[in-house]
């Protein structure tokens, strides 16, 4: 038990629309261990971001946590007060964001954008703060952080902002750094460095990595374990070698035939038949049911329980396990 | 180094088109500063006389031009009202204006930002709410008017200055100061109303920015996100709002300057105006024109400095 970092258990999010209330995210339970990157996948609007940003207590004014608890290292974080948690921002959990340049200020020096959590946090002397500094920006694979903590965002190139993101995130070597598509933004190559990068740091300083991505063969690359996302609901749930060699349900199946490989060269790309349903409709039965092609008569009606496939692999789908169709 | 020298340029140009425009307006307009010297009872030789000796009876383009000449010798002519140089005229009404366009703006800078600030902290909420209604109060009042409540109030129940009573600034420097502070709150205070408004729009705007989400992740507080985030970024409209408005007090409060009978640039501007006294307004338009030039040309400075990403071309 005591491996366990952050626990979310039954959590909803609610969204606040003029009038109107809306749950978007229920019934989400998944627990991260201490050290292990942690996948979320899912589509645009499946509400991953959400969820991330209800962790590192970043939600809009409007958007409200309405039931369930989140465990962090025996604390439960809704229970804190504004300041309370804000003690824990960028300490022990920090964020690294998808679009650099945008995320970063762009009227700050970089060296004051890094070195930012080190003053909030400690009480470190000027002296030690830039030397941390600059040993961080050493570490995220920046050559000469002596001039770059002089320069402002702009003049610097896409994966070097992103380096720098990270750097900040980790200057404070926190517990969890929950890292929102980190590599959308970036160029392939880039992308790939980071991913090296975002690794390398989960292996020296052994803080667990939540990972967020929409893109299937990244989350496979690093992630230990992996939640797949759909319209608010983790659908299914573990190892993410069982879960992308014998996916379970049926959404999942469908995001990874869409994955073009090599072998299907030539033929015509699969994808899954209609789209998200919009926020304001009914649930009822399976989320996926619409789409889905082997949707039963039940799957409209009830909601599927998660199953256990093995101990580390689980799914909301009646069909799982079902075999010969 | 360029930049400058084009700027330089731009500024000639500016005042030369200023004076001449300056001077074909003041050609067309009706009234006569021979008559309004003489009285209409004048008779029609003393009348000639004095045109010919103040160089009325040339042409347009010959009084331009010689009046040009003067210029570049650092001689603006005579005052055809006070039978005085311009040059004095000016040097000693510019004092004046000056100062009260430090201690005015002092004053919208000082206010400004903090009640901005704490607006757009507590947006929506009483503090927000109260700072819009006194702001939204103070932009309506006319400054005339709080100049005359002013001397009522300050001048006439609490006999903190007395009004009408201008101190020089040669003579007793304080005084001066304290009789300044008055007209400058009459100035300031509907230019902070405006300060706040447009400072709060600039931070709430700004307040979406993913920058700041990244702020509050690594733990800053509200205040600490506003200060140290947000305000460098919502810096630029109000930077170019502070130009407009130390232009427009620089190039003389008519108004208030009349109300608190101050000798500066804006009352002289007006006895020019009302006697036809081209040199001293030839010589304001001229004054004006440079106050808007390099007053712009300082803001611009001022935006680099805040954005380095603006790059002065």
């Amino acid at each position: 038990m005591s491996d366990i970092l952050l626990e979310a258990e039954n959590l909803a999010i609610d969204i606040k629309n003029q009038n109107t209330n809306l749950t978007f995210v229920d019934g989400i339970n998944f627990s991260v261990k201490k050290g292990e990157i942690y996948g979320i996948v899912g589509e645009s609007g499946c509400g991953k971001s959400l969820l991330a940003h209800s962790i590192a207590g970043l939600l809009p004014e409007n958007v409200k946590i309405s039931s369930g608890r989140i465990m962090f290292d025996g604390v439960n974080l809704l229970n804190l007060n504004k300041k309370e948690f804000r003690k824990m921002k960028g300490k022990d959990i920090s964020m690294v964001f998808q679009e650099p340049l945008t995320s970063l200020n762009p009227l700050m020096k970089i060296g004051r954008q890094v070195s930012e959590n080190l003053k909030i946090h400690t009480d470190l002397t000027e002296n030690e703060i830039q030397k941390e500094t600059l040993n961080i920006l050493k570490k995220v694979g920046l050559n000469n952080p002596e001039e770059l903590v002089n320069c402002y965002p702009h003049q610097l190139s896409g994966g070097m902002r992103q380096r720098i993101m990270i750097a900040s995130a980790i200057i404070c070597k926190p517990k969890l750094v929950i890292a929102d598509e980190p590599t959308t933004a970036l160029d392939v190559t880039i992308q790939s460095q980071i991913l090296n990068l975002l690794q390398d740091i989960n292996k020296t300083y052994g803080c667990a990595i939540i990972f967020i991505s929409h893109d299937l063969g990244v989350i496979s690359r690093i992630c230990d374990r992996v939640a797949v996302m759909y319209f608010g609901n983790i659908i299914e749930e573990g190892d993410t070698k069982s879960v992308f060699s014998k996916p379970q349900h049926q959404y999942t199946k469908g995001l990874i035939d869409s994955i073009p490989t090599k072998d299907k060269k030539g033929l015509s790309l699969v994808n899954i038949p209609g789209k998200v349903p919009g926020i304001t409709e009914k649930k009822e039965g399976c989320y996926f049911a619409k789409r889905c092609t082997k949707a039963k008569e039940r799957c409209f009606k009830t909601k599927p329980e998660y199953t256990l496939i093995t101990h580390n692999h689980k799914v909301s789908c009646f069909l799982a396990g079902e075999t010969g169709e | 180094m360029k930049y400058i020298l084009r700027r330089f340029v731009t500024l000639l140009l500016t005042l030369f088109l200023v004076s001449v425009l300056t001077f074909i307006a003041f050609d067309i307009i009706p009234g006569d500063p021979v008559e309004l010297i003489l009285g209409t009872q004048a008779s029609p030789e003393r009348i000639t006389a004095l045109r010919t000796q103040l160089g009325l009876n040339e042409s347009l383009p010959v009084r331009y031009f010689d009046w040009l000449s003067g210029l570049l010798k650092f001689n603006a002519g005579n005052s055809i009202q006070y039978s005085r140089p311009v040059n004095s005229l000016i040097s000693n009404s510019f004092p004046v204006t000056a100062w009260l366009t430090f201690i005015s703006f002092s004053l919208i800078v000082l206010f400004s930002i903090p009640l901005g600030i704490f607006a757009a902290k507590w947006k929506n909420k009483l503090i927000d709410k109260i700072i819009s209604t006194v702001t939204m109060f103070s932009v309506s009042v006319p400054n005339f008017f709080l100049g005359v409540i002013f001397i009522w109030l300050f001048g006439i129940v609490f006999k903190l200055f007395s009004p009408g009573r201008y101190v020089d600034y040669h003579e007793n420097f304080i005084g001066f100061l304290n009789y300044l502070i008055f007209p400058a709150l009459a100035i300031a205070i509907p230019n902070i109303g405006i300060s706040v408004k447009f400072l709060r729009t600039s931070l709430i705007g700004q307040m979406n920015a993913d920058y700041v989400r990244t702020a509050y992740s690594k733990g800053n507080g509200d205040i600490a996100v506003l200060c140290r985030h947000v305000f460098r970024n919502a810096l630029a409209p109000l930077m170019t709002l502070f130009g407009m408005i130390i232009v427009e007090i620089l190039s003389g409060s008519i108004v208030i300057e009349q109300v608190f009978a101050l000798p500066g640039i804006g009352r002289l501007l007006i006895s020019s105006i009302t006697f036809r006294d081209l040199p001293v307004i030839e010589s304001l338009a001229i004054y004006i024109a440079f106050i808007v030039v390099f007053i712009n040309f300082a803001v611009d400075i001022a935006l680099q400095l805040i954005d380095p990403r603006i790059k002065i071309k």
